[in-house]
């Protein structure tokens, strides 16, 4: 039984329309990154599948069943880890562990023996009776995933996990994910850090302006992508309109431009000496050009226009 | 039920591990209530409420009925209110300027012949001290008790009056039966005005039945002014409002941490959530009335005639404090527009509701249109009704009845409201 399925997922706010049929499953053991800049639609697709916000159109299928059916059903197969610390910093990490536990259905006593164990994961033993307050902000993301495992979902739903820490707190919670995934949780993930979702993810979805605009497996949205270069061009460029230099626009595409340096991708599938001979061929003074393969961000650049931080 | 006391629990558990906030909204009122206790006329004496009010007399007078007036300054009715200093004009004045005395009361030169003789009186002279307001007002309300008393006898035992002066002017008495007699009728007389000429008992009786609002307690051996007994429910139920506001506002905070939001991914909806943050607003505002009771009888020496009718009476304002802060919180929306207008609103609600002066000094249109209409006005009616402080206004029974329903209404539109909003995505 699937996980999750999502099918043609929709919702406006007003006149603007958030999320617009996006529609991605997730297996059994599997992460399935969704990818995004700000304002994409990434948090209003995890309210909805969540049940925080009823959708417009579409469905949400947990473990084959219709979320808005009966929403308590599919809530309890769910775990939510929010962007920010949805956690007590007056209480400590056992106390907030065994609260959210409880109100997840676990029973008082499984719940105290089930937050030792979470703790244990989260390698929190030996903090675990000090009030969150007093944690650094790795061991607050720590606390903040534990709370939604108290209950063993089938379904992790992590929202930016690792914004704002140190890469050694980030190295062992990703370690934790791929663990679960390994036992067979199927997690949906948003980030920013593409290298994460390169490192993490089975598959991705790369959304924008509420749509998804392409899926698959890392390889997969690279080919979409592998007849483009992309030249790294240094020199002065701030009285520069590269979109009038002479046959640009048949052949590259403008990516960013700054006053010393302008990114450019090649749109069409040819040798990449070629290209370069046409750039030092345009009325401006090169430094250097660097040539670069296409990376996820890449395919990011190539299917939003815009880089995955902006 | 379990889940809404292990919200309950979470929060009280929180308040229990940083009181600060709930600490300061106690220590606020009594410590207002305190620095007007001092502004109107000291400290608690023992539960004598206001303590003893000083002032100067000068007798520049001292014919036979002067002296009278001296007697009358030492009966025991008067000193257990009264601290009067017999002493001459210059040394009045020096105590009146060195804040030691309320008042410097003068009996003029001719006053006493002026009396007997029931015309031409010349009048009592009385100074106030500015530095003080309210011993200074009590020491003139007694001089005009004072003065309707010797009116009224003037009125009633003229015939007599004129017959003693004219046997003070004779200098030789010895018809002893006729002044027997005559001793006889003014004592009768007398005695029939009698409680006109001792002006505490009479002003305090006089203040309740006219104005519904006494300003001192009776019976019970506490025959003293419990100021403090009166002012602590009104001050205390702005301040009781602001830590129900407290409370409610913890819905914005958990909002913002997204624990809300984290509690809605659980299968509940909004209910068990609201309904605990109003159980913790209950809990909270009727501990901290408890408490500013419970202090105000250890500070200031209040002795509370009902202290279980208080606690009915505290919880029920409780109750509806909470309900009340958790609609407008469901209301604003919004916690930046909440930071705008909740001072507002609560300080509104205090004033309308009587929290800050005395029903009858507000004006006809509040009293009669508005006033009616305020929680706060109904628990400070209550508390006050309960107490014996006033005989006219609500009864605290109806009062008890009017908070309660208005607390449970107000939770209940409040997580009606709070539901709607959350599932179109309104947050902090």
């Amino acid at each position: 039984m699937m996980p999750l399925e999502v099918e043609g997922l929709g919702k406006s706010f007003g006149e603007v329309r958030a999320v617009d049929g996006v529609r991605f499953h997730i297996g059994e053991g599997e992460i399935y990154g969704l990818l995004g800049p700000n304002g994409a639609g990434k948090t209003t697709t995890i309210s909805m599948i969540s049940g925080l916000l009823r959708p417009d159109m579409g469905k949400v299928k947990v473990m084959g069943r219709d979320f808005w059916q009966d929403p308590p059903a599919s809530q309890k197969f769910m775990g939510v880890v929010p962007q920010e610390m949805a956690v007590y910093e007056e209480l400590s990490a056992l106390e907030n562990l065994v609260y959210w536990g409880r109100l997840a259905g676990v029973a008082k006593q499984e719940a105290k023996s089930r937050a030792g164990e979470v703790l244990s994961i989260l390698s929190l033993e030996e903090r675990g009776r000090d009030p969150v307050k007093d944690y650094s902000g790795g061991m607050k993301r720590r606390v903040n995933l534990g709370c939604a495992l108290m209950h063993k979902p089938k379904l992790l739903l992590l929202d930016e996990l690792t914004v704002g820490i140190d890469p050694q707190a980030r190295t062992k919670l990703l370690s934790v994910i791929k663990e679960l995934a390994e036992d067979g949780t199927a997690i949906l993930y948003t980030t920013h850090y593409l290298e994460e979702a390169e490192n993490l993810c089975h598959r991705m979805g790369v959304i924008d302006h509420g749509r998804l605009l392409a899926e698959g497996s890392l390889d997969s949205l690279r080919d979409k992508v592998a007849s483009q270069s992309v030249f790294i061009l240094e020199g002065q460029f701030s009285d520069q309109d590269p979109e009038q230099w002479p046959g640009f626009e048949k052949h590259f595409r403008l990516v960013r431009k700054e006053d010393s340096q302008c990114v450019i991708a090649s749109t069409i599938d040819r040798d990449p000496g070629e290209s370069l001979r046409e750039i030092l061929a345009y009325p401006v003074a090169v430094s250097n050009v660097t040539y670069k393969k296409p990376s996820l961000n890449d395919v990011f650049l190539h299917l939003t226009g815009r880089e995955l931080r902006e | 039920m379990t889940t809404i006391w292990q919200l309950l629990s979470k929060d009280l558990i929180r308040t229990w591990r940083n009181p600060w906030p709930v600490l300061i909204q106690l220590f606020i009122p009594i410590a207002i209530v305190a620095i007007m206790g001092s502004v109107f006329g000291g400290g608690g004496n023992q539960g004598k409420g206001m303590g003893k009010i000083r002032l100067a007399y000068v007798n520049q007078d001292p014919g036979p009925v002067a002296e009278f007036l001296d007697g009358f300054f030492e009966r025991p009715e008067m000193t257990e209110y009264f601290d009067v200093i017999e002493t001459d004009p210059e040394s009045g004045m020096e105590m009146l300027l060195d804040n030691q005395i309320s008042a410097v009361v003068t009996i003029p030169e001719g006053w006493a012949e002026g009396l007997l003789r029931g015309e031409d009186i010349p009048p009592m002279d009385l100074v106030k001290n500015p530095a003080q307001s309210w011993h200074p007002a009590i020491v003139e309300e007694m001089l005009q008790v004072l003065t309707e008393g010797l009116n009224a006898l003037i009125r009633n035992a003229k015939p007599e009056l004129t017959q003693l002066k004219e046997w003070i002017e004779k200098e030789d008495i010895s018809d002893f039966e006729v002044i027997g007699n005559w001793l006889a009728d003014i004592g009768t007389k007398i005695e029939a005005i009698r409680e006109h000429l001792f002006p505490p008992s009479f002003r305090y009786e006089k203040g309740a039945k006219d104005t519904g609002e006494a300003s001192a307690s009776k019976g019970e051996g506490n025959t003293s002014i419990q100021i403090f007994a009166y002012f602590l429910p009104m001050i205390s139920s702005m301040f009781l409002l602001f830590l129900a506001d407290l409370a409610s506002r913890d819905l914005f905070r958990e909002s913002r941490s997204k624990t809300l939001q984290r509690f809605q991914t659980l299968h509940f909806g909004v209910f068990p959530f609201v309904v605990s943050k109003w159980m913790f607003g209950v809990a909270l505002v009727w501990l901290g009335a408890l408490m500013l009771f419970v202090f105000g009888a250890f500070i200031f020496g209040i002795s509370w005639k009902h202290p279980f009718g208080l606690m009915g009476i505290a919880l029920s304002f409780a109750v509806c404090a909470s309900g009340l802060m958790l609609l407008f919180t469901a209301l604003i929306k919004s916690e930046k527009r909440s930071d705008a207008f909740s001072s507002m609103f609560i300080m509104g609600m205090s004033l309308l509701g009587g929290a800050f002066f005395q029903a009858k000094a507000m004006p006809e249109w509040i009293q009669q249109g508005l006033m009616p209409w305020m929680p706060v006005h109904w628990y400070i009616q209550s508390v006050h009704s309960v107490e014996g402080m006033t005989q006219s206004g609500m009864a605290w029974e109806s009062g008890v009845m009017r908070l309660c329903l208005c607390g449970l209404l107000s939770t209940l539109v409040a997580c009606w409201v709070l539901q709607k909003n959350l599932s179109r995505g309104i947050q902090s």
